[in-house]
Parts: structure tokens; C-alpha cells; sequence
């Protein structure tokens, strides 16, 4: 067994590898063995794929995502990468945890299990917080607001806690540092601290093997080593099959892999955020501990748990914290579960965070979709493109300042049902045939999907809708058909655009003869004008210009003049500006 | 190998030996070529593909890249080079940046109405080609490149190993100078063209 004197690296490479192949391990270690042996398996990969993922990531909170998104979407094989990073960084997380507590349950006490214990703690809680901060680098929805949330409570801490999250933060609020600052952990500190703890382990392995050689232990080659490869294998292959999700049926390979929702908005409430589902049992132990109980659940019993864990072999077989672990760990990893469950099944039936989900999910693919575009991503970052995007920013200021009183399909814009009935029309398809045909129906004219709620429940569109139009002849209805075509024109809605294309059918209508003879132009303003008519101008109704100046000014004298019921003018009274309502307009008149 | 490591043969247990298996050891390595190797080799394309850049960014529309450089009355029938910018939306990654200066050449109109043009990058090594005070002749101020006034090289062994490079020239609408701007490999003697980025 002798090997020749070569200094070279290799050749002394290859006695490391003979030694680790050689080794002998006590008869318990075979399953430790595995698991460990896993982790290293994991870390190189992480290592690896995490190198790639470094060579596309640009921390700063104007490139973060933006980054992301171009190794996720248009890097060939980006997003398996990325899949693989993710997935791996899941399964660590398991695999750590089961080290902990396999440990604790089935451990003897020895000088070399205690030493494995400690290294094994130290393992997990790199682990988790490699895990943490590899979350927040994408910088989306997602990731920022666990983050946020988890650094609040850190805050909570006793005396370190404002220290501790500003240490992690980088400033008083997360931004650029904070991203550079997770990158160097995550991608540097933490990696090598992994790698010190992986070192420390072979060599306490190496050093048990050499002193203690009796019956007791077993040689490493080859049924140890073949299974341990063997695992490692199989885990591969989970990871890959997780990464490529071959259960779904997107038919684009670039939304498989890892998730990314949307880039981060801080302005805008995040209902949907939750934790890592391995943080989930957290999540929900939290809600049992309401105002300022919650340094109860968020700080001091994980730490008396992690104290527990720590005290544990020191103590010896004959403490009763000994021989009462089984039961704690039993009762520990249960209310794990339970609680995780707990927090799913809450979720499933919570309406509100349901909805929530699938507005983000909405707003990540229109994010995606908008940073698809040929004109890239502004160097502002991709969140300009959701916050000039009408079809993002419309539903959410219909929610907040029109969903008062109007609705959009019955809810506020967002899909959210609202409690109060609504005091003013329904705006979806606002200008559309469909619209206005409901509008002059006298039976629908007093619904609260248009003047139901309004001070024009009784006013003078009601009574004519109801004496006038309520006893029309098949002539007139022809005719009223005619003119709710022409007026709808007016809008130029673009799903519309298939009926009105031949404009040719109206040339030939009497456009003011017809709505003299329907009654329009005896109070509406129409193509004309005249100062005397009180109702609101009809000439391009439902256009974007006339939609922006109504909601402007409703009270000018081209609208509801001194009628107008209760509708505030968003522009001069300086409530929204004028892109905000055109945001609005343009949301409105894409439906 | 360190000596106080015993002999697998003292250890006295039955499967010590460090021999290889044969039947049950071709089984194992089978095996550990799919799950493992597969897994590895996996990761190995993946991580190769997404290193190479891609070629065909989204700006490479068609086979010819004629860009408008500039007005003919901005560049006097003296015979006198003239530099100017190549200005064109440009994608970096994620970003577009429109209307950015992509490139710099030479424009020269001789006194028998013929424009010239020739990319200012120098074929030796990259840097960006001056035009010598006396106004008769280039030289690039990295490693002294000497081009006579028509583009050629000086002299045999000058640095560059081949002329400056040329660039068809068409005059559109009349009055507009259009450069078909290609960007050519330096440090080799024949024109190969890269792609534009």
C-alpha cells in the first residue's frame, strides 16, 4: 500500500480521496453518513449552479429582477438553472432539518456524537439562512415582502434587535445595500462557513476512524459508498424533475423552473405574501400570539427550542431533559405539521387571500409580458413598465378612488366583492352598444347598474327613458338602435373596432335627424352647440378625451353642470393627475 | 498514504478489500452512470448553454445594417477625413438604449465627389484610429499602425495585419450619407465580420 513520493497536487488529491474512500465508520453511521454526505453533494451543485446565477445577477434594486428575469426568459437554459439552484435550496432545508432531529432522536451520548450534533445545528442554521437570503436577490413580490416581514422580526429582539436588522438591511430600509449586502452573504460568507463546517465533519469522521478501530465499525467501501452515490444520484434526478415540471402544462420551458412574480413594488399593499412553506408552521404560530405577544412567538420560543437543542448532549443519559426527548421532539415536529397544515387549509378558505394570490399572479405576467417587449426594459427597471401600464395601474385606482360608489362588473376593479351597494353605475363597457342599450332600457335605467343609486334615479333620462323610449313603435326601435350605433362610435372602443370598421352603414343615416327625432338633442348637446341644453355633451362620448375631462370636471358646464350629483373633479380639485385618470380611461376603455 | 493507515486486510472483516466487484461492481457503476452521471451531465449542458452567449440579438434585423450618419453638406469635397459617430439603439442585456453612439469612423470626401468610408477601430488590436496632425496620413496611437490617406498600410510590417477596413457608403434621399456599419474581427488578415450586439 505504498503510494510513490510525488508532491504533486494531484497525486495528493488522490490520497485524500483514498483516505475518505478508505475510512472506516462506526456501525451507527450509516444513514448520518448518507445524509451528510447528501448536504456536501447539494453544496457543490449549489456551488455550481449558483457561480452561473452569479455571472447574471446584478445587485441593485433597478437590475435585481431585471437580471433575473433575463437568465429566467431569454438565456437559453436560464431557467433550469435557476430551477435546479432553487430546488436543491429546498431540498438542503429538508435534509438539514431531518439531520437535526434524526440526531436527536437516535443518538447515543458520546464525545464524537456530541461534536456531530453541534456541526450538524451549525449546518442547519447556515442552511436557513442561506435559504433567507437567497429568497430576497430576485427582488420580487415575493421574496421582498417574506423578507420584510422576517427582518421586522428580527427587529423584535431585545437590545441587538434594531442593530441586528439594520446589520442585515444595510440602511433603515431595504434598497440597494441591502441586496449587495445578501449577495456577499449568501454568495460569500455563508457558502464558506458551509464549507468550514462540511471540513470539520470529515475530519472528526477521519480522526473517530483512526482512533477507535475495534469491532464496532465498519469499512466506508463499497456498500456504504456505493449507496451513499447512489442517493446522491437519485436526489439529481428529484431535483431535476422538480426543476423541470413536467406535470405542467405550460407550453413556455421559461416559467418552469423557479418561480419570480412580479418586481417589487413598495408602495403597493402585497396581500398575498407568505413565507417559504418551510416557515409556513411559523406564519401561523405567530397569528396565536396578537399584538405584543408576538416577540413571544416570533423570538423567545424559537429561542428556547434552539437553547434546547443546544443544552441537549451536554446534559447527559440521566436528565430528565435527556430521556424526555423523544416525546418533545414528537411533540415538536407534530405541531410542525399541524401548523403548517393549519396555515394551508386557513389560506384555502380565506376569499380575500385567494383573490389576492391571483392578482399577483396576474401582475407577475403582465410583468413578464410588458419586459418581454421589443423596447426592453427601461433603465429605470421593470417596475416603470407596470407603474405606466394601464391595464396594471387602471384596476387599482378604480379601487381606490372610483370603487366608492361605481363598480366594474359588480366589484371594485380588483375583483374584490364590496359590502355597500353601489350609489353609481357599473363603468365596465362604459360607451359600448351594450352600455348605452342597457342605459336606455327602461326597465334597467333605474338599476344600481346605472342610475339606481344615483340622484338621477328619478331625473329627467329616467322619465324619458320611461314615458318616451317604454312605448316606442318597431320604427322608433330601429331608429333608437341606429343611434345608440352612431353615439357608441363616438367612444372608438377597440373591441368595437369589428362593428364600426365600415363606417359606410351611418353616411348614409341622418345622423341629426335622428337624434331629433329620438329626443337626444333636446337636452344633450350633439356635434353642436348651444349653451341652453343642461345634459352632458354627447359629441365623443366615451372617447378617451371626453372620459379624461369628465372625470377632470364633472361639474363643468359640458357635463353635469351644477346636476352634478356627487362626483368629485379628480383633476381640478387635485386628487389624481392627469396620467393617473388616463390610466384609468385607458383601463376602462380596453374592456 | 500515511502509514499509520492499517492494511485492509487486518481489519479482518470480509467485504475490506479495496479489490473492485465485478458483477455487482459493473450493476453499481451502471447505475451510477444514470442517476448521478445523468444528473451531472444534465447540469453540465444547462450550465454550458446559458454560458455561451447567444448569437442574433434582437437588433440584428436583416443581412445589411445601412445606418444614417450624416448630411452631405456636413462633409466638404476637400479629401479630408472626418470622424463621425455611429449612433443606434443598443441592447445590453435587458436594457435597450436607444439612439446610443455604437461606433466611430471615417468618412472622406474626395474632390472627385467619391466618399469613403472606413471603420475607425484598428484591424491590429481595437483601438480607435487618429488621423495624423499633418492631415495626410492615419496612424493608430496604440502601437503606431501607420495608414496611408486611401486606408492602405504604410508599410509591410506594420503592426496591423491587414488595411483599415472599408464600409460601403450610399448617399439616400438626395443629401444623406447611409454607412453599412459591420464590425470585423481585429488581429487577423482577412475581413471576417461579427456580429452586431
Amino acid at each position: 500500500m505504498s503510494s510513490p513520493q510525488s508532491s504533486g497536487r494531484f497525486s495528493r488529491f488522490l490520497e485524500a480521496l483514498e483516505t475518505w474512500i478508505r475510512k472506516r465508520l462506526p456501525m451507527e453511521m450509516g444513514w448520518p453518513h448518507t445524509l451528510w454526505f447528501l448536504l456536501t453533494f447539494l453544496f457543490l451543485v449549489q456551488a455550481s449552479t449558483g457561480i452561473i446565477l452569479w455571472m447574471f445577477y446584478s445587485p441593485s434594486t433597478q437590475t435585481a429582477w431585471e437580471s433575473v428575469f433575463y437568465l429566467q426568459h431569454k438565456v437559453p437554459g436560464g431557467w433550469l438553472i435557476r430551477g435546479i439552484h432553487y430546488w436543491s435550496a429546498e431540498c438542503m432545508v429538508v435534509i438539514a432539518a431531518l439531520l437535526v432531529m434524526l440526531g436527536v432522536w437516535f443518538k447515543v451520548c458520546s464525545e464524537r456524537v456530541i461534536r456531530d450534533h453541534y456541526l450538524a445545528l451549525c449546518l442547519a442554521m447556515i442552511t436557513l439562512a442561506l435559504a433567507m437570503t437567497g429568497y430576497l436577490l430576485p427582488w420580487d413580490q415575493h421574496g421582498y415582502w417574506s423578507a420584510k416581514i422576517r427582518t421586522h422580526l428580527m427587529g423584535l429582539t431585545p437590545i441587538i434587535g434594531s442593530s441586528l436588522e439594520r446589520l442585515m438591511l444595510g440602511g433603515e430600509s431595504m434598497g440597494h445595500l441591502t441586496l449587495t449586502r445578501f449577495l456577499a452573504f449568501h454568495a460569500g460568507l455563508l457558502p464558506v462557513l458551509f464549507w468550514i463546517v462540511l471540513r470539520l465533519r470529515s475530519k472528526s469522521i477521519a480522526s473517530t476512524s483512526h482512533s477507535t478501530l475495534r469491532g464496532s465499525h465498519r469499512p466506508y467501501w463499497p456498500r456504504q459508498a456505493w449507496s451513499d452515490t447512489l442517493y446522491a444520484g437519485l436526489l439529481g434526478w428529484g431535483i431535476l424533475i422538480l426543476a423541470w415540471q413536467p406535470w405542467s402544462d405550460t407550453l413556455d420551458v421559461s416559467l418552469r423552473g423557479a418561480p419570480l412574480s412580479a418586481p417589487v413594488d413598495p408602495s403597493a399593499p402585497y396581500p398575498s405574501a407568505r413565507p417559504e412553506w418551510y416557515f409556513l408552521f411559523l406564519f401561523q404560530f405567530l397569528k396565536y400570539f396578537p399584538g405584543n405577544l408576538e416577540i413571544v412567538g416570533a423570538i423567545l420560543i424559537p429561542s428556547l427550542i434552539l437553547s434546547w437543542l443546544v443544552v441537549l448532549p451536554w446534559l447527559g443519559k440521566g436528565s430528565v431533559l435527556w430521556r424526555t426527548r423523544r416525546p418533545i421532539l414528537a411533540a415538536l415536529a407534530g405541531g410542525i405539521i399541524w401548523l403548517s397544515i393549519e396555515a394551508i387549509q386557513e389560506d384555502r378558505r380565506n376569499e380575500t387571500y385567494q383573490l389576492a394570490r391571483s392578482q399577483a399572479k396576474t401582475v407577475s405576467l403582465r410583468a413578464r409580458e410588458l419586459a418581454m417587449s421589443m423596447e426592453g426594459i427601461p433603465t429605470g427597471g421593470a417596475l416603470t413598465l407596470l407603474q405606466e401600464d394601464a391595464k396594471t395601474q387602471g384596476p387599482r385606482l378604480f379601487a381606490a378612488h372610483c370603487a366608492s360608489c361605481h363598480r366594474f362588473q359588480g366589484h371594485d376593479g380588483l375583483g374584490n366583492p364590496l359590502q355597500d351597494p353601489p350609489s353609481a353605475s357599473d363603468l365596465s363597457g362604459f360607451g359600448s352598444r351594450a352600455w348605452i342599450t342597457g342605459l336606455l332600457n327602461p326597465q334597467q335605467i333605474q338599476s344600481p347598474q346605472y342610475f339606481g343609486g344615483t340622484a338621477f334615479i328619478e331625473g329627467e333620462m329616467t322619465r324619458f327613458t320611461q314615458r318616451k323610449i317604454g312605448h316606442f313603435d318597431q320604427n322608433q326601435e330601429a331608429a333608437l338602435r341606429d343611434v345608440i350605433n352612431i353615439l357608441s362610435a363616438e367612444a372608438g372602443l377597440p373591441s368595437q373596432q369589428n362593428l364600426e370598421g365600415d363606417q359606410a352603414q351611418w353616411r348614409s343615416l341622418d345622423r341629426d335627424e335622428l337624434f331629433y327625432e329620438i329626443g337626444c338633442t333636446e337636452c344633450h348637446p350633439f356635434h353642436f352647440e348651444d349653451d341652453e341644453l343642461q345634459a352632458p355633451d354627447l359629441t365623443g362620448y366615451g372617447s378617451r378625451e371626453w372620459l379624461i375631462s369628465f372625470i377632470s370636471e364633472p361639474e363643468s358646464s359640458r357635463f353635469y353642470g351644477e346636476q352634478n350629483d356627487r362626483m368629485p373633479s379628480y383633476r381640478t380639485e387635485d386628487i389624481l393627475t392627469e396620467k393617473e385618470i388616463g390610466l384609468i380611461v385607458d383601463w376602462l376603455r380596453m374592456q | 498514504m500515511t502509514s499509520s493507515q492499517p492494511q485492509p486486510s487486518d481489519s479482518g472483516a470480509q467485504d475490506g478489500g479495496f479489490e473492485p466487484v465485478s458483477r455487482r461492481g459493473f450493476l453499481h457503476v451502471l447505475a451510477l452512470l444514470t442517476t448521478l452521471g445523468g444528473f451531472l451531465g444534465s447540469l453540465l449542458v444547462a450550465c454550458l448553454r446559458a454560458l455561451l452567449p447567444s448569437t442574433g440579438s434582437p437588433s440584428s434585423s436583416g443581412s445589411t445594417s445601412y445606418l444614417k450618419v450624416t448630411q452631405l453638406d456636413k462633409l466638404p469635397a476637400d479629401g479630408i477625413p472626418r470622424s463621425f459617430q455611429i449612433i443606434a439603439d443598443h441592447w445590453d442585456a435587458w436594457n435597450r438604449h436607444a439612439n446610443q453612439p455604437i461606433g466611430m469612423i471615417w468618412l472622406c470626401h474626395r474632390p472627385d465627389g467619391e466618399i469613403l468610408a472606413w471603420s475607425r477601430t484598428c484591424p491590429h488590436a481595437g483601438c480607435l484610429i487618429q488621423l495624423a496632425r499633418s492631415q495626410d496620413h492615419f496612424q493608430c496611437p496604440c502601437h503606431n499602425s501607420r495608414f496611408e490617406i486611401d486606408g492602405s498600410r504604410s508599410h509591410e510590417n506594420s503592426p496591423s495585419p491587414r488595411d483599415m477596413d472599408r464600409l460601403e457608403v450610399e448617399i439616400r434621399y438626395q443629401d444623406q450619407i447611409w454607412v453599412n456599419f459591420i464590425r470585423f474581427k481585429s488581429g487577423i488578415s482577412e475581413q471576417e465580420s461579427m456580429l452586431r450586439s
